[in-house]
């Protein structure tokens, strides 16, 4: 009996002295502004010292970070390449017209004739004649070599009829069947799909496009490979540190913070060196390109990254360095159970 | 501890129960590239503590292990009793109930191993529990405590 009142005294003992660390625990730290002022601290103090770190490693932050600098500024070249590229494409409307290119024997006479039967065909609509005399002057204005036609004694260009197919005629099937028919009159040596054209050089740009993508991807896994062997390394610089957090409680999370700030900042000054890599390289092209543009009538401008494509590179890049730090922090904690 | 089987315990819940013990260490276990006041400040800071009270709290676990003025030098810059007074107010910071120390006079002289021993005393004065792990047997009997004596993991005398 008596016993067991003394053991219930204790029990209550026991019983009050848990109560009140709960108290104490959720008293502690003081109340949620302060908590919240808390965590902020933690991020910025995360941010700012990770930061820090790159800075004070000026020799080893330089090359990691210009070797993904290179990376990624390949990436947002090509990215900048097939704009530009599918922007010339651009000027290229689509048509369904054919071009008629007559042999050299063949008079204006016998091409107005020639105009003017293949008008009646029920599947044409209009047909343009291109004098000799107007292919040059065209030839002049457009190309820039036309000093060069006025050196030769006789206008090489061949007179061209320009057929406009019926509307009704859209398909493909149609054009080429009309292509056959014109090809098999003596007067044409080369019946030419204006379409074709366009079809070849979009085919072309689809194969780049592709490839340039494939290699796109294949950098950005070297991104994300150098950014996490970076941290890695960091990782097992900073290890002694890692392990006496541990000790006095420090979460995971609390861990793999500053090292994903590591990450973050990595893949930002990245992706902003890369940019500014980008830019200047185009700076230093654009003179040359303008003057080839002007010489083909001046309707091609090159184009820089846009606003957009300048912040999703830069995201893109940070969110990878995020990304890296992520996996590799998660994969050394649980590999090597740093307890 | 605490109402907690510790056996029982998942890892996520560890560093939960590390807050609630302070752990003194042998080596002491200190970041030698931060002060004196950061490294106290590291179990505050890791449990979420606001700057004003980390900032108390430090202050007030400098005044009990004799160490106020030191709180912006280095470890490195102090003695080897001033770096394990560090380690105590680091392990005491965080008011934990228990307080683990591991051979925590090993490294260092009689004088010096009194004097943290008596510091110890007066934390249990106040209603810590201390576990002292320790082979120097006549300091150990001075504190004139409960001595539980292990010889190959088995108790064998208390």
């Amino acid at each position: 009996m008596k016993y067991s009142k003394k053991d219930q005294t204790r029990k209550n003992v026991r019983e009050n002295s848990l109560k009140q660390t709960k108290k104490q625990t959720k008293i502690a730290g003081g109340d949620f502004i302060d908590k919240l002022h808390a965590y902020r601290d933690l991020h910025a103090h995360a941010l700012f010292s990770s930061l820090g770190r790159i800075v004070a490693e000026p020799f080893n932050s330089i090359m990691t970070i210009s070797v993904l600098a290179i990376a990624i500024s390949f990436v947002s070249g090509f990215h900048i390449l097939a704009v530009n590229i599918q922007q010339l494409a651009g000027h290229i409307e689509a048509s369904n017209q054919l071009s008629l290119f007559l042999r050299d024997d063949v008079s204006d006479v016998h091409a107005n004739k020639l105009a003017e039967s293949i008008r009646q065909n029920i599947n044409v609509q209009n047909v343009k004649i291109i004098t000799r005399e107007e292919a040059a002057a065209e030839f002049q204005t457009y190309s820039g070599f036309g000093a060069a036609i006025n050196e030769l004694e006789k206008n090489p260009l061949p007179i061209v009829l320009q057929v406009l197919p019926k509307k009704s005629l859209e398909d493909r099937r149609g054009l080429e069947a009309l292509q056959k028919e014109f090809q098999q009159s003596p007067e044409v040596d080369v019946a030419q799909m204006d379409l074709q054209w366009i079809e070849r050089l979009h085919s072309i740009i689809s194969i780049v496009t592709l490839f340039t993508s494939m290699l796109n991807i294949l950098l950005g896994a070297a991104v994300l490979l150098i950014i996490g062997n970076t941290v890695r390394i960091e990782l097992h610089n900073r290890r002694e540190e890692v392990v006496i957090e541990k000790l006095v409680g420090a979460t995971n999370s609390f861990i793999r913070r500053p090292f994903l700030y590591a990450g973050f900042w990595i893949g930002f000054i990245s992706g902003v060196s890369a940019w500014f890599i980008v830019t200047v390289l185009m700076l230093i092209v654009r003179q040359g390109i303008e003057r080839l543009s002007d010489l083909y009538g001046g309707s091609f401008h090159l184009l820089f990254l846009s606003l957009t494509d300048t912040l999703a590179l830069i995201t893109i890049s940070s969110l990878l360095g995020i990304l890296a730090s992520w996996v590799v922090i998660s994969y050394q904690m649980h590999s090597t159970k740093l307890k | 501890m605490d109402g907690q089987d510790l056996g029982l315990a998942k890892e996520h819940q560890l560093p939960f129960i590390r807050r609630k013990m302070g752990v003194i260490y042998q080596d002491y276990k200190l970041l030698y590239d931060r002060t004196v006041f950061d490294n106290i400040a590291l179990p505050l800071i890791i449990a979420g503590y606001g700057h004003h009270e980390v900032t108390r709290r430090v202050r007030a676990a400098l005044d009990k292990v004799n160490l106020t003025g030191k709180e912006k030098k280095y470890p490195l810059a102090l003695s080897g009793g001033e770096q394990q007074r560090v380690g105590i107010a680091r392990a005491v910071v965080n008011k934990p109930p228990i307080i683990i120390a591991d051979e925590p006079t090993g490294n260092l002289d009689p004088e010096l191993s009194a004097e943290i021993m008596l510091l110890f005393s007066q934390f249990q004065q106040v209603g810590v529990t201390v576990l002292i792990a320790s082979h120097d047997i006549s300091l150990i009997t001075q504190l004139n405590h409960r001595v539980l004596k292990l010889d190959h993991g088995q108790l064998v005398a208390s």
